[in-house]
């Protein structure tokens, strides 16, 4: 250990240390799998011995997968829970969960009292030999700690290591040293030291109570629910799965992915404790290392490196000494984001988010509010937990002069997390292991690492451009901009976009042909895929414009920061304006092109309606996307800031691109060979606002989600070629090190002149986008909270789960699991009402005898027919059994369907010819009409053989597995 | 001093553990006397089942700064004090024997009383060749435990030793009535 000077540790609390944060997630973790795991242990309403064999008996394919899974469950709900009722254990209370957990909260604080109230037998360290030069080193210690109040120190003889706790309730602290550390005030006084101000620093830091309430909660949730629920689950599986096979394989994916669900967020549970605690240490040597004005050499003694190193690391709750050395040395490497901190905030926030939507259903429903909501709460625990971190990191690093983080690792980890918690938890997988189209799980990714990238870059260029003043303030306020950014994106993905890796397509010719249907004007011969990608893509119109928001944010806030004047090291504005004119420019361009080709085909001016009029402005929007997503792609390449400098270029080139096409539509007409919509020339402002109005919002939001991808998948490409040419050796810097530095070494001469332009160009680009936005927002606004409002004007509902689950019907089963479907759909009731039909038709066949006898009355020894009150009266019992009749089929239409298309349509048609049948017969009683009750008869007869037919074909069908019913 | 500590206890202990490890660690590591005195004022049964456990868990809210400290205190106190308990158990063969011995365990749990207690009102006998080995051989084993080194170790085994002999050479000569040659003296 060395001493060394103490500067480089300067002000690491000028922003928060986001550990807070950190134990706020980790208590949610807590919550949420307690909650879940209490859920498992009081019993699974659907467990695999009866319920299971409802699932069956609706159709559930046991091998079928996505939503073909979740169809017959979607679509049969009200039979299935009546199924369920009747069969199942029932649904149970929905309360015993919420009532475990909060007992497991007061046991946990029942725990952090006595942890608390210290454990063992202590004894006053004024009260032992040397105690007196003992206490008044100790009592220096607190001074130079800045404690207000001294601790009671006490020290436990029988603890012969050289460390030392603390304990006890917040103003009451205790330290207790152990004999080894008694020992070390004599043998070792710099040690000594080193401990007693480590513990110090947990007091000042207030740690000691977070530590204790993590520890309870821990031990509480191990041994009084982890572990129960283990064994119960475990018997479960075991006992379930011989009981009856045929009903496991329905549950058993389910059920398994359910406990690795639950073993998921154990683990998450876990290392967010261990992460929390190794932090809190870390920030306590800091502590002491500053008080003690003794920092230990970088890289100190112990293990600490490598790959195994690491991954050992995660599971401990204190860091190894070599970790403890570089903290204590370095700023640098306390403000380093690890992987492990933005895996799991990535993982957590989608385990927590899912929970409220399953387990936590009682609670959302109870809150109720807007369906986004949960993607508002996401956004802000990833702002708050990953992007606090990264803010420091990057703070710190423009402000010692320190290599910038890139942000790619950090957004690349935090994606992972968000992609491992969706396949784990997320709608995409469902209960199946993986989910239909994982490769749509990369949107995730993009949009973590387009953030983490966003904010590190952002708080470089804060800091560099405010000099470090108003730290927080300006963390604050690029916390809150990234946070809308989050939530924006999430909302998008929660509500449609996570349909996309579960199978569910939302761009594809089926979902637009279903969305033509609400289209006016005819298709156009020739274009009838053109026409189909434009109506789809204008469907989920409102989500557009909230992109279009998300991408002004990101380009406006670090166009503010360039106002400020110092800037070295970052890419001029002028360079980043130029790249924005010149995609302005391409978008122009290929709006010119894009009138020429239109008007190659032009169609007669009455059918120039909706359809044709959509494909011309849905190629005026790709062009202003390619346009930006040019400018991003070009300014990406200039030195610094590069995804910044991509940003502000792309939000250029959409101002600049819009302006273009809003002149040449408007003066549509005037060209005579780019001639589209009108062949007379006039100044049409109403035709360039109808663009704006109707595609603004998808080309914008279209436009700046590409060129953040855009430029992000860039600099990650440049970023690993640079890293891999690096270990060639050939090149020794990064690509992306050029972040701001203060102090800057090279300041720009001051030129009024420039500043002016340079501010009055800021104020202009980010007014045109406010205006543009706010405009069009009161426009559409009152549109956005329900899905289907008519955004665009053009656009259609957007795609729903439900009407996605009507698009794509059931897998086919095989013929063995077709005969376990029909065998529990006998089981389950369908046997129960086919014998109550057979019944309702024996009644009917004695109550047609019994009144048979009184319709012919004896009149002169010749036996003639009654009619009127008196027929009604004689055939009084006939119309109750065929109400009967009518009434068992109802009960019959209102089960499953069998689950197999032939059969199905068999039990269907007999059913409508029962229903027909007895419809007429009650009918032919009311009006006494005996031609048309022999009729019914006929009706009913026939549909009694159809019965025949039908019942012999569904127990062939169920044939042997019956038996495993 | 260490007011758990009664004086009175001093003058009625004939081999008091604490107070032959304490005349040891005052002359062999005298930065260990506040060890000494704490483990004295712990009382000898909660320190006996401190330091049986075998395995030491790290504290999960220690510091876990994992420093190496050698202690020699532990070393001494183990070895006199499985001693002394050989002494005092070194009860009659047999079944009678046993039964008494039970009883004896028995009635000390319900009056609560230690075995150093029963222990201090018999008078110590001399101690065998045998039994002073069998001490010396207990310092040297444990010592690796406690971080001691060999030179170390065998310094300590010898004071241990002399100090047991005379302890027990001429009664009722320990605790107070031995005045320590170096550190601090035990208040009264």
């Amino acid at each position: 250990v060395t001493a060394i000077t103490s500067a480089p540790l300067a002000d690491q609390r000028a922003l928060s240390a986001g550990t807070t944060q950190r134990f706020v997630l980790l208590l949610s973790l807590f919550l949420v799998s307690s909650v879940q795991l209490a859920s498992m242990l009081v019993g699974n309403p659907n467990a695999p011995d009866r319920a299971g064999g409802c699932f069956l008996a609706a159709g559930v394919n046991p091998s079928a997968s996505g939503t073909a899974l979740l169809l017959p469950q979607v679509n049969e709900s009200s039979a299935l829970n009546e199924c369920l009722a009747q069969y199942g254990t029932g649904l149970p209370p929905w309360w015993p969960p919420y009532a475990i957990t909060a007992g497991l909260v007061a046991a946990a604080g029942l725990v952090y009292l006595l942890l608390a109230a210290g454990r063992r037998r202590t004894v006053p360290v004024v009260a032992v030999g040397q105690g007196g030069e003992l206490a008044e080193e100790l009592t220096a210690l607190t001074a130079r700690a800045g404690l207000a109040r001294l601790p009671r120190f006490v020290m436990d003889p029988a603890a012969m290591d050289a460390d030392a706790v603390t304990f006890g309730l917040p103003g009451r602290y205790t330290v207790c040293l152990h004999a080894g550390l008694v020992k070390l005030f004599r043998s070792n006084p710099e040690e000594f030291r080193t401990v007693v101000l480590h513990e110090l620093a947990h007091i000042k830091n207030r740690d000691v109570g977070l530590t204790y309430v993590t520890i309870a909660a821990w031990r509480v949730y191990l041994i009084l629910l982890l572990l129960p629920t283990a064994v119960s689950s475990a018997w479960g599986l075991l006992s379930g799965g011989k009981a009856v096979p045929v009903f496991w394989a329905v549950t058993r994916t389910a059920d398994l992915k359910s406990l690795a669900v639950a073993a998921f967020v154990v683990l998450l549970v876990y290392l967010a404790r261990t992460d929390v605690m190794r932090a809190r240490e870390t920030y306590a040597d800091i502590d002491a290392a500053i008080w003690n004005e003794r920092i230990a050499a970088p890289g100190g003694e112990g293990k600490g490196t490598g790959l195994l190193a690491a991954f050992w690391q995660l599971w401990r709750t204190h860091p190894v000494s070599r970790q403890r050395a570089d903290a204590s040395a370095s700023a640098a490497a306390m403000f380093r984001v690890s992987s492990l901190q933005m895996f799991l905030t990535g993982a957590a926030v989608e385990m927590i988010l899912y929970q409220f939507q399953d387990d936590l259903s009682p609670v959302s429903s109870a809150v109720g509010g807007p369906q986004y909501w949960p993607g508002v709460v996401a956004a802000a625990l990833i702002a708050s937990v990953a992007c606090v971190g990264l803010w420091r990191a990057a703070a710190s690093a423009a402000l010692t002069g320190s290599p910038a983080p890139t942000g790619l690792p950090a957004g690349l980890w935090l994606g992972a997390g968000l992609m491992a918690g969706e396949v784990i938890a997320g709608s995409a997988a469902n209960i199946e292991w993986l989910p239909d189209a994982p490769v749509f799980l990369l949107v995730l990714l993009l949009f973590a690492t387009v953030a983490m990238v966003w904010t590190a870059q952002f708080a470089g260029l804060c800091v560099a451009a405010r000099h470090g003043r108003g730290s927080r303030l300006v963390m604050a306020a690029g916390l809150a901009v990234i946070w809308a950014v989050i939530a924006i994106w999430l909302i998008w993905w929660y509500e449609e976009g996570s349909l996309a890796p579960a199978g569910i397509s939302l761009i594809s010719g089926r979902d637009a042909q279903l969305l033509m249907s609400g289209l006016d004007g005819p298709v156009i011969r020739g274009h009838h895929d053109m026409q189909l990608v434009v109506d789809a893509l204008i469907s989920p119109s409102e989500g557009y414009w909230l992109f279009a928001v998300a991408g002004a944010l990101l380009w406006v806030a670090p166009l503010l920061m360039w106002a400020h004047r110092i800037r070295a090291g970052s890419p001029r504005l002028r360079s980043i304006l130029l790249a924005g004119l010149g995609g302005g420019a391409v978008c122009c361009s290929g709006a010119v092109a894009v009138m020429a080709y239109m008007h190659s085909w032009q169609v007669p001016a009455d059918q120039r309606s909706a359809s044709y009029l959509l494909v011309f402005f849905g190629c005026l929007a790709a062009c202003v996307v390619v346009g930006m997503t040019a400018a991003a792609v070009v300014a990406t390449l200039v030195r610094g800031l590069r995804l910044l400098a991509a940003l502000m270029a792309s939000g250029a080139a959409s101002l600049a691109g819009l302006a273009g096409v809003y002149v040449l539509v408007s003066w549509d007409g005037c060209v005579a060979p780019l001639n589209t919509m009108v062949n007379s020339c006039a100044w049409r402002p109403v035709s360039g606002w109808e663009f704006f109005r109707t595609f603004g919002g998808l080309a914008l939001g279209f436009g700046s989600t590409a060129a953040a991808v855009a430029a992000t998948a860039l600099l990650t490409l440049t970023t690993l070629a640079a890293a891999v040419h690096r270990r060639t050796g050939s090149v020794s810097a990064t690509p992306d090190r050029a972040m701001p530095v203060l102090p800057a070494p090279n300041v720009p001469r001051f030129r009024p002149g420039r500043l002016l332009a340079e501010r009055s160009a800021i104020v202009a680009l980010t007014g045109m986008i406010v205006m543009m936005l706010a405009v069009t927002f009161s426009m559409t606004g009152a549109d956005l909270g329900s899905p289907g409002g008519e955004g665009s004007g053009t656009a259609t509902d957007s795609l729903t789960v439900n009407q996605a689950t009507q698009l794509y019907p059931a897998a086919s089963a095989s013929p063995k699991e077709t005969g376990e479907m029909i065998a529990a759909w006998l089981k389950y009731g369908g046997a129960h009402l086919a014998i109550a039909l057979f019944n309702a038709n024996v009644k009917l066949g004695d109550a047609m005898s019994q009144s048979a006898a009184k319709v012919f009355r004896d009149a002169n020894g010749q036996y003639s027919l009654v009619t009127g009150a008196q027929f009604r009266t004689a055939e009084a019992p006939t119309a109750s059994a065929c109400i009967a009749i009518t009434q068992e089929v109802r009960r019959a239409e209102a089960y499953f369907p069998v689950p197999s298309t032939s059969l199905q349509r068999q039990w269907q048609s007999m059913l409508t010819g029962l229903m027909i049948g007895a419809q007429r017969c009650v009918r032919a009683v009311s009006t006494a009409s005996l031609p048309q009750l022999l009729a019914s008869f006929d009706d009913l007869n026939h549909a009694s053989e159809a019965w025949g037919r039908v019942t012999n074909q569904l127990t062939s069908a169920a044939g042997r597995f019956c038996k495993a019913c | 001093m260490a007011e758990s500590v009664s004086p009175a206890c001093w003058g009625t202990r004939q081999i008091a553990v604490g107070d032959i490890v304490r005349d040891v660690i005052a002359e062999a590591a005298p930065a260990e006397l506040p060890v000494v005195d704490g483990l004295r004022a712990l009382g000898p049964d909660t320190v006996r089942k401190r330091l049986r456990r075998r395995r030491v868990f790290r504290d999960p809210v220690g510091s876990g700064l994992e420093l190496v400290v050698s202690l020699m205190t532990p070393v001494a106190w183990i070895a006199v004090d499985e001693l002394v308990r050989r002494v005092v158990d070194d009860a009659p063969g047999g079944l009678a024997g046993r039964i008494w011995k039970a009883l004896r365990t028995f009635v000390r749990r319900v009056t609560r009383r230690s075995q150093d207690e029963v222990a201090a009102k018999a008078t110590a006998p001399p101690l065998s060749p045998d039994q002073l080995e069998e001490v010396r051989r207990r310092v040297l084993e444990l010592a690796p435990k406690y971080y001691l080194a060999s030179a170390d170790a065998e310094a300590l085994a010898d004071r241990v030793v002399a100090r047991l002999i005379l302890a027990t050479a001429v009664p009722g000569t320990a605790g107070p009535t031995v005045a320590p040659s170096t550190g601090e003296a035990p208040a009264r």
